[in-house]
């Protein structure tokens, strides 16, 4: 492929990203759960004006006030992922509207990636902005940059990511809610992770059947370790996780749910 | 294929399958359809609900895979996935939901972009639109604030936003009022006067009437009768020798 191909594709799936994100942002559930998530990070204040060690134990004002935002964004995050992406997915994949573009000279590839873009960017936005308002509580409060939220976060910022590409391999496969559902259920097993492993360690089991379930816990978004990374980043925790090698994992399940999407995505626009 | 043909279709077949092994049912949507289309002709495609109109032009605008038969445009074979074609075909769909949250002027150009037209282009090619079905005041409204008929229009637009050499219109005078249909029936012999090929398929039997150069009428996925608009008109007017045709099938 030539170079100047390569950079209208890339120019249509920022075309088709942009629209898609913009119809997400129209999504008045999202405004609702931002609402709600920046009104939990307001609470991130409290640790500041109530001192008292019976309530928030011996920790810093600033570690309960993270504590605080960190869980206010997670949680957000998976909301914001998972039911405003479902609800935009349902509107853009309409066979009316999905139809109209199907006829134009755009490959299918294209359209599904500017869509995981699209609703990338709308999660990033929220991601952003709900960040941004914890390190202002922190700021007005400490006087102190803290650039070990944003770095911390960041983390959450990945994991939004695989929740979309998570939400479109669903949808791409079950084109209804239970598409929500089914990403719920796995990030929860994702959760999960680590206490299998350990569970299944101890078991002596046939090489073989350990070996698929060393696979299928290894094909499973490590959520669990994810969060790790994050405390381990936000100075909650001295934890000992490997996090490059966690990320990694991370965007090879984001890649692999991709491509099955792509692969997935060309039967569901054929009748 | 002579060189005037744009459109040459053969054996064109699609069918449903529903229920599952021994409980599968077969339902024929459209049954070996051959035609073809020749540059600056207009092709009215008449039938009653149900009988494959749309299911061909899915077909032709590479939204549905044919079971069977095969699609030349432009005298190279076309199919799903073949990309090339479709940057000269314009195409109105029977029903659209156009996003509402944006203006008219964003639509236009955000289809021209998919279109990968530059911005003076898409510039000059909106106004000229926008100039030819008479929405310059609206340009800056929401589609969500459009009527029907102007939402129709807008359809229209995003048809020929790439000034394509072939177009599809489905049903396209569902929701217009007189007025905005005689405005369609201009643009539309403006467009054969400009050497485009349209393929317009409507249940308006008087408008086929007055636009097409050849008529076809197709019934349960088949043709009934293909030919010159006058072959339709000679024992009475084009709705009387629909019904007599649809009847006779029914019969």
């Amino acid at each position: 492929m030539r170079i100047t191909d390569l950079i209208k594709e890339l120019r249509l799936v920022l075309v088709i990203s942009r629209d898609v994100c913009r119809a997400a942002l129209k999504e008045r559930m999202m405004y609702g759960f931002l609402l709600l998530a920046l009104l939990f990070i307001l609470m991130a204040n409290v640790p500041f004006v109530v001192k008292d060690p019976k309530v928030f134990g011996p920790q810093r004002p600033e570690v309960s006030a993270l504590q605080i935002g960190f869980m206010s964004i997670n949680v957000f995050t998976i909301l914001i992922a998972i039911f405003v992406s479902l609800n935009t997915l349902q509107s853009f994949f309409s066979w009316e509207r999905l139809g109209l573009l199907l006829s134009k000279p755009v490959k299918r590839v294209l359209i599904l990636e500017g869509v995981v873009l699209g609703l990338f960017e709308m999660v990033f936005l929220n991601w952003f902005l709900m960040t941004a308002g914890v390190w202002l509580v922190i700021f007005s409060q400490t006087r102190e940059w803290g650039l070990y939220i944003w770095t911390g976060m960041s983390v959450t910022a990945l994991m939004a990511l695989l929740y979309v590409a998570l939400v479109v391999f669903f949808y791409c496969i079950i084109p209804n809610m239970m598409a929500g559902i089914m990403t719920v259920l796995l990030i929860i097993a994702g959760f999960g992770v680590p206490m299998a492993r350990q569970a299944f360690s101890t078991t002596v089991s046939p090489g073989f059947v350990s070996s698929s379930l060393a696979l299928g816990l290894n094909c499973i978004p490590p959520i669990n370790s994810l969060w790790g990374i994050s405390m381990q980043q936000l100075r909650f925790f001295d934890l000992d996780i490997a996090a490059l090698s966690v990320i990694f994992q991370t965007l090879v399940v984001i890649f692999v749910l991709n491509i099955i999407s792509v692969i997935r995505f060309r039967r569901f626009c054929q009748l | 294929m002579s060189s005037s043909v744009v459109l040459k279709v053969s054996g064109l077949s699609k069918y449903f399958v529903s229920g599952f092994l021994w409980g599968a049912q077969k339902t024929i949507a459209v049954d070996h359809l051959d035609f073809s289309l020749s540059r600056g002709e207009i092709f009215g495609l008449l039938g009653p609900n149900g009988a494959g109109k749309t299911t061909t032009l899915n077909m032709l605008v590479g939204i549905m895979k044919p079971s069977s038969g095969s699609i030349d445009i432009f005298g190279e074979p076309f199919f799903i996935g073949k990309i090339s074609p479709l940057a000269r075909i314009g195409y109105v769909p029977e029903s659209t939901s156009l996003p509402g949250y944006f203006t008219i002027l964003e639509l236009l150009d955000f289809y021209g972009q998919i279109f990968d037209m530059p911005a003076s282009l898409r510039f000059n090619r909106i106004k000229l639109l926008l100039e030819m079905v008479g929405l310059v005041k609206e340009r800056n409204c929401l589609i969500k604030n459009l009527s029907m008929g102007q939402r129709r229009l807008v359809d229209i637009m995003q048809a020929l936003i790439n000034d394509p050499d072939l177009i599809f219109l489905d049903e396209p005078t569902v929701y217009l009022d007189p007025v905005i249909i005689e405005r369609l029936r201009s643009i539309l012999m403006r467009l054969k006067s400009e050497g485009k090929t349209i393929l317009i398929s409507s249940h308006m039997l008087s408008e086929i009437e007055k636009v097409s150069d050849r008529v076809a009428i197709i019934d349960r996925g088949k043709f009934a009768k293909v030919g010159p608009k006058e072959d339709f008109l000679r024992s009475g007017t084009m709705e009387q020798e629909f019904l007599r045709i649809v009847k006779h099938a029914d019969n």
